[in-house]
């Protein structure tokens, strides 16, 4: 039983769990200007905190063997995310009823994020039946995504939210892992035909039949998702795909078409839709119109240079300035109060888990699970680039969450539910 | 092999970021991308993972994949600094006004909570500009002398924000800018609120107000400033604004809100630009008194002295474009020496004059005088420009002679002519200007004062003296003769700058008066005010007058 006792991992869950507490506590004494509390005022954190350490302490008792350090991580930006809603709330809650209670229900969904997360590693030993049934989760990604587009609820301007009864999907969050379940069964099956080539006279051609099923499939989910106006997710799978390809093959020339097909249709896409104008226009300057297109933006850029290198700390800054600060822009967020100290802590701990995502994937011993996790960890990683890239202004803003940090139940199960399947494939005594 | 290009792109890229930080706003934001991306490359290169040779398919290429990914993080750390640190007060203190009237400002200016210890700032001779008066919930900013409006700026920060003084000593008025950072973060955290500190200026407002008091109802904008140490002793313009009807604070009432938005409505509906600061923002052609700028290259440059003769025909054609000479006293005469070009204003020597010493000599004595960069006055000064941004002076013979007589498509600020005049007054240097003396914290300490700085050296000593014999030809037989002041050595030029559209011309004086101690110097422009030496010249001259009467 010691000898099993997961003690990096219990470890390095000290400093989620004082960051989360000690957070907290910051917030809710600087709000009331006093230095009364209670163990009640700070429950939240307290109550994940609780959860993460017991889902933890279960994955020693059933001897679960996998990597230790993405859980502790993922639990910390998870707690950013957390203190950073708790922090938004009076200003939120400003906005209309539909923010109300924004910290306890983003509580709920990281337990049950949580809970699933548990029960992907503990209890899902094998992963052969995601792999055999890969053309299900293809085509039921797309038909998900194609019913969200006809049935769906319409939310600024963008049909990405499906309603199932009391509860709001958003799809794209779903079908990202289905598709890249598919990619990784697709290329560990036809590993060495992807690699092959073919010779016709004296030219070399790639194995393009092989090819097809893949740019069929991606083909249609991009498809979809530049019909349903969502470009953050269209650019996401376009990099997820790239990645995938170029890991399986080592072909640079693949990306270089890719990449090329790529500008050909950001060039398209920027001569025919007005909206792709403007978002080129508000990355490149957007005090063009500062307060209308550009306002976000603007505002955004105002809250990061004011936090400098030390930031204003935690509910001294007042980032509730930013529309959608809690999603799209809650890197700024934490830029105004964190500081670049904060920033920079940030994209260390998504560097060190995308790298650590890369270490499982290279030392899985079965194709498809190589694949996943390499598929998995480029879905966290670009997603990540996505978003952050657009909040610094490095590239054209697209709307997509921060993986873990940003509000939203959507985007945060399925990221708990890739970090499940990261751990599953970094089980040694696992049998495909 | 491998490992030196490594090095080489790796110094590249750290080159490419440290120079890309430090050039600060020189550099566009396009620019600063542009760069970045290529650092990108470089960075990819240097970093290119190496020894997979034996490595499987999959783990070489998901090595070079998380290599790629690394980068793209590196990118958003370099520009993380950019936007937190670098660029960091810039961004704060832009303050942008819509045409329509509505501020773009940074939102957390709005939360000041207590105005009430506010400085106040004097006039040199401790007379009060502005000061907060009042207690508790009844505070208010006072504006008591008319003649500070517009210089002063305005503070609205729950509305419009703040301009000039007003905008740029905030921190210091606020009492933010304290000695011990460590302290002042210790203020922020316990709420504690220091005394804001009193701002001492250069300005005298006795002159401030005769400025104002000349100018009328007129439009138009006066400066004068020491040359010897760019102190500004007067910066006045008008039509202005009443800054009382703007203060705003977190107390402030809806009642009082309402006033001051349609205050604001009001000013902003005006076709005459009231909240344009026009000494230093305002931007005119400055017709003739441009010349002091194209007789300083001449003479710098070594192509002539000030008896160099010039051919004046009364007319001269440059690839098709006709310049009649209206100027001449004389019309019979066609040879003049440069000295009397200048006093005469000869608008066809001064073309030639251009197109002999050539575009590029012309541009460059316009760089050397602070053309096209903004000159570092404490309240904030747009750039002045030699051409349109798209145009070239090199692509036009015709371009270059109008511009060598003060036509063409320049642009300049009253501040930046004076400075010209600062120059010659002040043998070939030119001194910061500045408006703040010292700055004084609530127990009367000075916290700061203000220490005279070059700003730049245009031309050699010599130079300037042969232009000080040019500008005191004008001022004792030239157009500019009206300008003498008894017992004093005074040097000027007026300007008569045609704005097309069919509109009265705009009257310049440029001119400066030294009593072999102390040397002041000033730029008084009358818009649509008809002739420089009628309209613009007696304003300067009781300028000079008074700068030596106090």
């Amino acid at each position: 039983m010691i000898g099993r006792f997961r003690f990096t991992e219990f470890q390095l869950l000290i400093v989620p769990s004082l960051a989360t507490i000690i957070g907290l506590l910051t917030i809710y004494l600087a709000s009331t200007g006093t230095l009364d509390w209670d163990w009640r005022d700070i429950w939240i954190s307290i109550a994940f905190m609780g959860a993460v350490i017991a889902i933890s302490l279960w994955f020693s008792v059933t001897k679960f063997a996998g990597d230790q350090v993405i859980f502790p991580l993922t639990a910390l930006l998870c707690g950013v995310g957390l203190l950073v809603i708790q922090r938004l709330e009076p200003a939120l809650a400003a906005l209309g009823p539909g923010y109300a209670l924004l910290p306890e229900r983003q509580l709920l969904y990281l337990w049950v994020g949580l809970g699933m997360l548990a029960f992907v590693v503990v209890f899902i030993r094998r992963l052969d039946w995601l792999r055999r049934y890969k053309y299900t989760w293809a085509v039921g990604s797309i038909l998900l995504m194609i019913v969200t587009m006809i049935f769906g609820t319409e939310v600024k301007g963008a049909r990405l939210w499906l309603s199932v009864g009391p509860f709001t999907v958003q799809t794209s969050e779903i079908a990202k892992i289905g598709l890249v379940v598919f990619l990784a069964a697709y290329l560990a099956e036809n590993e060495d035909l992807i690699v092959a080539k073919y010779r016709v006279g004296p030219f070399n051609f790639p194995p393009i039949p092989y090819l097809m099923p893949i740019v069929v499939m991606w083909a249609f989910s991009m498809l979809v998702v530049v019909a349903q106006n969502d470009l953050g997710t269209a650019l996401l799978f376009f990099g997820v795909l790239l990645a995938m390809i170029y890991v399986a093959s080592g072909r640079l020339s693949y990306v270089l078409v890719g990449l090329l097909s790529f500008a050909g249709a950001v060039v398209l896409a920027y001569q025919q839709f007005g909206r792709v104008q403007l978002r080129v226009q508000n990355w490149l300057d957007p005090w063009q119109d500062p307060l209308d297109t550009g306002f976000q933006q603007v505002q955004s850029e105002y809250a990061m240079a004011s936090g400098g290198l030390f930031g204003s700390g935690l509910a001294f800054g007042s980032p509730g300035f930013i529309p959608e600060v809690h999603s799209d822009y809650v890197f700024a967020a934490v830029g105004e109060e964190l500081g670049l100290l904060g920033t920079f802590a940030i994209l260390m701990l998504f560097l060190i888990l995308v790298f650590r995502g890369f270490f499982i994937a290279m030392q899985a011993r079965d194709p498809f699970g190589r694949y996943l996790a390499a598929g998995l960890t480029s879905i966290l990683a670009i997603q990540t680039l996505i978003i952050l890239g657009g909040t610094v202004r490095l590239i054209p803003l697209t709307g997509i969450t921060l993986p873990f940090v940003s509000a939203g139940g959507s985007s945060l199960l399925s990221n708990f539910l890739i970090i499940g399947l990261l751990l599953r494939v970094s089980d040694p005594r696992r049998t495909a | 092999m491998r490992s030196a290009l490594r090095i080489v792109c790796m110094t590249a890229a750290l080159a490419a970021i440290v120079y890309g930080l430090t050039a600060g706003s020189e550099w566009s934001d396009r620019r600063w991308l542009e760069a970045l991306a290529a650092t990108g490359v470089l960075l990819t290169i240097a970093w290119w993972p190496g020894g997979t040779r034996y490595f499987s398919v999959f783990n070489r290429s998901t090595l070079r994949l998380a290599t790629i990914l690394l980068v793209a993080f590196a990118l958003i750390s370099v520009q993380l600094v950019r936007v937190q640190i670098v660029q960091s007060s810039r961004t704060l203190d832009r303050q942008e006004i819509t045409p329509d009237g509505q501020v773009v400002q940074n939102p957390r200016e709005r939360l000041i909570g207590n105005t009430e210890n506010r400085g106040a700032i004097y006039d040199r001779n401790g007379v009060v500009l502005v000061e907060q008066l009042g207690a508790g919930e009844e505070t208010y900013r006072s504006y008591p002398a008319p003649a500070a409006h517009g210089l002063v700026g305005y503070y609205s920060p729950l509305l419009y924000g703040s301009t000039g003084l007003e905008a740029a000593y905030d921190d210091e008025l606020a009492g933010r800018e304290g000695e011990n950072p460590v302290l002042e973060w210790l203020d922020g955290v316990l709420y504690q609120d220091q005394p804001g500190y009193d701002l001492n200026l250069t300005v005298d407002i006795g002159l401030q107000q005769l400025a104002v008091d000349m100018l009328g109802d007129r439009r138009g904008a006066a400066v004068l400033l020491d040359a010897e140490t760019g102190a500004v002793v007067a910066l006045a313009g008008t039509p202005t604004y009443d800054p009382n009807r703007l203060y705003t604070d977190g107390d402030t009432t809806e009642q009082r809100l309402t006033e001051v938005s349609a205050y604001w409505q009001q000013l902003v509906e005006r076709s005459d630009a009231p909240l344009v600061l026009r000494a230093v923002d305002g931007l005119y052609v400055p017709g003739s008194t441009f010349k002091m700028l194209t007789a300083s290259a001449v003479v710098d440059s070594g192509t002539s002295t000030p008896e160099t003769f010039y051919r004046d025909e009364g007319i001269l054609e440059v690839d098709g474009r006709v310049i009649i000479e209206q100027n001449r006293p004389d019309e019979s005469r066609v040879d003049w020496t440069l000295e009397e070009s200048f006093a005469y204003s000869l608008n066809v020597v001064f073309a030639r004059i251009g197109l002999e010493i050539g575009a590029d000599v012309l541009q460059e004595y316009a760089n050397r005088f602070g053309f096209g960069e903004e000159p570092p006055i404490d309240v904030g000064a747009t750039a002045s420009q030699l051409t349109a941004p798209e145009s070239r002076l090199v692509d036009s013979r015709t371009l270059v002679a109008d511009t060598a007589f003060g036509q063409g498509e320049l642009l300049v600020t009253p501040l930046q002519m004076a400075l010209i005049g600062a120059a010659i007054a002040n043998g070939g240097e030119i001194m910061e200007p500045y408006l703040v003396d010292s700055i004084v914290n609530g127990d009367g300490e000075v916290v700061e004062q203000h220490m005279p700085e070059r700003w730049r050296d245009p031309m050699s000593a010599e130079s300037a003296e042969a232009m000080q014999q040019l500008m005191v030809a004008s001022a004792s037989y030239g157009y500019a003769a009206g300008a003498q002041i008894e017992g004093l050595t005074v040097g000027g030029k007026t300007g008569t700058a045609e704005v097309g559209g069919g509109g009265e011309p705009h009257a310049w004086f440029v001119g400066y008066a030294t009593d072999g101690e102390r040397t002041y110097v000033t730029a008084v422009i009358v818009e649509n005010g008809g002739a420089g030496s009628v309209a613009a010249l007696p304003i300067g001259r009781e300028l000079l007058a008074g700068a030596f009467a106090k």
